[in-house]
């Protein structure tokens, strides 16, 4: 798990960007604290119906705790390499490091990644 | 009846007239001219156990820094293969990999890197750089959108039953039903809509040179090799002629002249349900040395009686090699090759 420190009275962007030649689908969900069950605050198949393969969200201000899930689902080929970058953003600044993660379908079809963040 | 089933019917008929194997004129190892996955290690005739696959600029520099030691020297053993997109900021996407050959290019460029100890002198080591790629492959399943639509509904899918009972994903159920869902997308794709044999053009080239006493600063170009791989249909769905074709040069030693080589082969296959066969010639040639020039074929048909249970026979210098290690039984004269899986057709 990833801490980020963000202020938590300010909104959040969120910046994903996906470079890979396979099919994407990618679900980002989060859990506030005392909350049991994971909510999607965002969906998409990337490959469809976001052609750039960079997702940007933005979220209300998120308390102290609150765990992020940026799941991906690679998928159409083996051994086919994929790369992809999370960038936290309030206003105009730059929060953290960005979360990088690269990999390859090596001898299945799909392959399966997450990123799981917690604001701190 | 169809073509498919006429054409291995008439191959049948050929073996169970009473053919006999052909004598070879030499052997060809068909393995030389089959693209590799890493040229380089290919051109080195090494089988590294340990592959560095870095996904970054920082991560490869390492990897090469890895391979030299501290006197200035090549460590033998290194063994880099890397996919250069992945070093360079060049975005890739589905949509342009499907739409422009330059993405689709780029993104299938293989780069691999070796060093071994060299032949003949233990203080040397040679070193090899290699490149491969996709020029043309219609039997992609990522460039066809509406393939992918369909792959990106049955993942769909996948993710509303592979979940926690707090509604997280469920990581290891979730990739295991995505790949079982598109693979059969995929498979369904290319046997029953044809594309198995789409036109493809694979290439792929190494660079040989030797470090003299292993001094990075003592190189010496030894040659190269290039490999070229053309699948082109036969009929929409009926077969597939594959043209298969590796040169070579090798560099000669204190004047001595420069030889060059060329192996290669072309094999038409056709394919059914229940019924396929192939017809296959290879051949190689060298500028030099002894049985310069040496020609094989051979023919096989395969028939499946059963489910899992499959049939083969054939003739031909290299049909043994195709069906070695298979249950023979003897027919009507005739050698059969008993398999679960069709091992014959062309793909």
């Amino acid at each position: 798990m990833i801490d980020v420190d963000i202020d938590e009275g300010a909104p959040s962007r969120i910046d994903a960007v996906i470079d890979t030649p396979l099919r994407v689908n990618v679900e980002f969900l989060l859990r506030r604290p005392g909350d049991e069950r994971w909510t999607t605050f965002y969906a998409s198949r990337v490959g469809e119906e976001v052609p750039n393969q960079a997702v940007r969200t933005i979220l209300d201000a998120l308390p102290v705790g609150t765990q992020l899930l940026f799941t991906f689902v690679f998928s159409g080929a083996r051994k086919t390499a994929f790369r992809l970058s999370v960038v936290f953003a309030q206003g105009d600044a730059v929060v953290g490091e960005p979360i990088t993660l690269a990999g390859s379908t090596d001898d299945k079809m799909a392959a399966y990644r997450e990123v799981e963040v917690r604001i701190v | 009846m169809s073509r498919a089933t006429c054409t291995a019917a008439a191959l049948l008929l050929l073996v169970a007239i009473g053919s006999r194997a052909l004598s070879a004129q030499g052997e060809v190892d068909a393995k030389r001219y089959v693209i590799p996955d890493a040229p380089a290690f290919t051109y080195l005739g090494a089988a590294p156990t340990s592959i560095a696959r870095p996904s970054a600029a920082r991560d490869l520099a390492l990897a090469v820094a890895e391979g030299i030691d501290s006197t200035g020297r090549a460590r033998r053993g290194l063994a880099i293969d890397v996919v250069p997109w992945l070093l360079f900021p060049k975005r890739v996407t589905n949509a342009g990999y499907r739409t422009r050959l330059g993405d689709f290019v780029y993104a299938n460029t293989q780069l691999s890197l070796g060093t071994t100890r060299s032949t003949g002198d233990s203080a040397s080591t040679d070193l090899a750089i290699g490149l491969k790629t996709n020029l043309a492959n219609g039997a992609d399943p990522l460039r066809d959108a509406a393939l992918g639509d369909r792959i990106d509904a049955a993942v769909a899918e996948c993710r509303t039953t592979s979940r926690t009972p707090e509604g997280r994903p469920d990581g290891a159920r979730l990739e295991d039903c995505a790949d079982r869902v598109v693979g059969d997308s995929v498979a369904r794709w290319l046997d029953e809509e044809g594309h198995w044999n789409d036109v493809a053009l694979t290439v792929a080239g190494a660079f040989g040179a030797r470090l003299t006493e292993s001094r990075i600063d003592q190189l010496v170009g030894r040659g190269g090799a290039v490999w070229a791989t053309l699948a082109l249909p036969v009929g929409a769905r009926f077969g597939q002629l594959l043209v298969q074709g590796r040169g070579d040069l090798l560099r000669g030693r204190r004047g001595a002249d420069d030889t060059t080589a060329f192996s290669g082969g072309a094999r038409l296959g056709v394919g059914a349900t229940n019924v396929n066969g192939f017809v296959e010639m290879v051949g190689s040639w060298r500028s030099a040395g002894v049985d310069r020039s040496t020609q094989q074929w051979s023919a096989g048909v395969e028939l499946r009686v059963a489910e899992a249970l499959w049939l083969s026979t054939g003739f031909g210098s290299r049909y043994d090699a195709l069906t070695s290690g298979n249950r023979a039984v003897l027919l009507a004269n005739v050698r059969w090759n008993t398999t679960s899986v069709p091992r014959l057709v062309a793909r």
